[in-house]
């Protein structure tokens, strides 16, 4: 220390400097806001749920603003949405095969082989239709004696 | 501060050993201790679970310490308060590859000095001062900064600061005014022991002479 004993002797190592009053608690605030609001915004572009939080703030994200669906957004967990959308995913789903499902109810062989009684074949059309149902003579007999 | 003599400076030692005994613990395990709850920090921050509370006990700790070691590396209290916000919010987002080699304080003092020199590089470019401008701008700047309470001799002190190169200040006001150690300030700054000592020495002659035109 002997070195800089001149300056000490004429400057001292007092502190000159000042700051606003109560600014710690207030940088602490604002930061730590600052900090929230970017991580909720990462937390917004993350879709795995296993990975480790990046946590890097995504300025151009803030343009997301302050419209209520995305405050619900931003405020809701990444697990509950991802489990709203494999619900929703899910539901579609079985949805759409019941549709399936139930319009092949709606139209049995025997529903099919009643209506075409009134209609007249040619020779040349039961042929084709025959060779492409993949049936024999028996199974034929069998079907339409089953059908009346 | 008169240096201490022999006597004194085992005087000293004897009473850090009875201080820290006051407090329950012996001196190793006391600042074994403090380890030990830098540690414990560093493990929350890199849960993310725990994180944002464990990285606002950071911010508390810490944000005075290194608001002052910036503040007399740039003397403005706004370019201060930006600057210092950064380095906060780029520690927040380097969290997960900081692996806890180096101490908690050393790696945000390592931001920090990182940040001060690009805000201080910038400023220079942007300037299109020569160098003995820079001081007369810098004098001009203490003298009407609301927050500065110093006398003509600690403002002086503040001014010949600011002639030195940012490597330079940052040494200087680390070993002056905050007493480190050289190996902290070489984990900090990335320079060997032995140039520290030598631009510290030479920041010394360079502020005394300085002093001495102006008193």
């Amino acid at each position: 220390m002997k070195q800089e004993g001149e300056i000490l002797k004429r400057c001292g190592k007092g502190n000159p400097f000042r700051t606003p009053e109560g600014y710690f608690d207030r940088f602490h605030e604002d930061l730590m806001k600052k900090i929230s609001g970017a991580a909720d915004v990462s937390d917004a572009l993350r879709l795995s749920p296993g990975s480790s939080a990046p946590r890097r703030a995504e300025a151009g994200l803030s343009c997301l603003g302050k419209t209520s669906f995305a405050v619900l957004f931003r405020n809701v967990s990444v697990y509950w949405r991802i489990a709203a959308v494999l619900v929703v995913a899910v539901s579609l789903s079985c949805f759409i095969y019941l549709q399936g499902e139930g319009s092949k109810a709606q139209d049995p062989v025997s529903y099919r082989v009643a209506v075409s009684d009134d209609e007249e074949y040619t020779d040349e059309e039961i042929n084709v239709i025959i060779e492409e149902s993949c049936l024999d003579d028996y199974d034929l007999y069998q079907l339409v004696s089953d059908a009346k | 501060m008169v240096p201490l003599s022999r006597k004194q400076g085992k005087k000293c030692q004897r009473f850090r050993r009875k201080a820290a005994a006051l407090f329950g613990k012996s001196t190793g395990a006391f600042f074994d201790s403090m380890k030990d709850k830098e540690e414990d920090i560093v493990a929350r921050l890199h849960d993310s679970a725990t994180a944002y509370a464990a990285f606002s006990e950071v911010v508390r700790e810490y944000s005075e310490q290194l608001y002052w070691q910036i503040r007399r590396m740039v003397s403005d209290h706004e370019d201060t308060n930006d600057l210092l916000q950064n380095t906060f919010m780029k520690a927040w987002a380097g969290l997960d590859s900081f692996r806890g080699d180096a101490r908690l304080s050393t790696w945000l003092y390592r931001i920090a000095f990182n940040e001060c020199l690009t805000f201080l590089s910038r400023k220079k470019s942007e300037r299109l001062l020569s160098i003995d401008d820079e001081e007369t701008s810098d004098a001009g700047k203490l003298e009407s900064d609301p927050y500065f309470n110093g006398d003509y001799a600690q403002r002086l002190l503040q001014e010949s600061i600011g002639t030195l190169p940012a490597r330079q200040r940052m040494v200087f006001i680390m070993k002056y005014f905050e007493e480190k150690k050289y190996e902290e300030i070489s984990e900090i700054v990335g320079t060997s022991v032995g140039a520290l000592k030598a631009s510290y020495h030479h920041a010394v002659r360079k502020i005394e002479k300085y002093i001495e035109e102006r008193l």
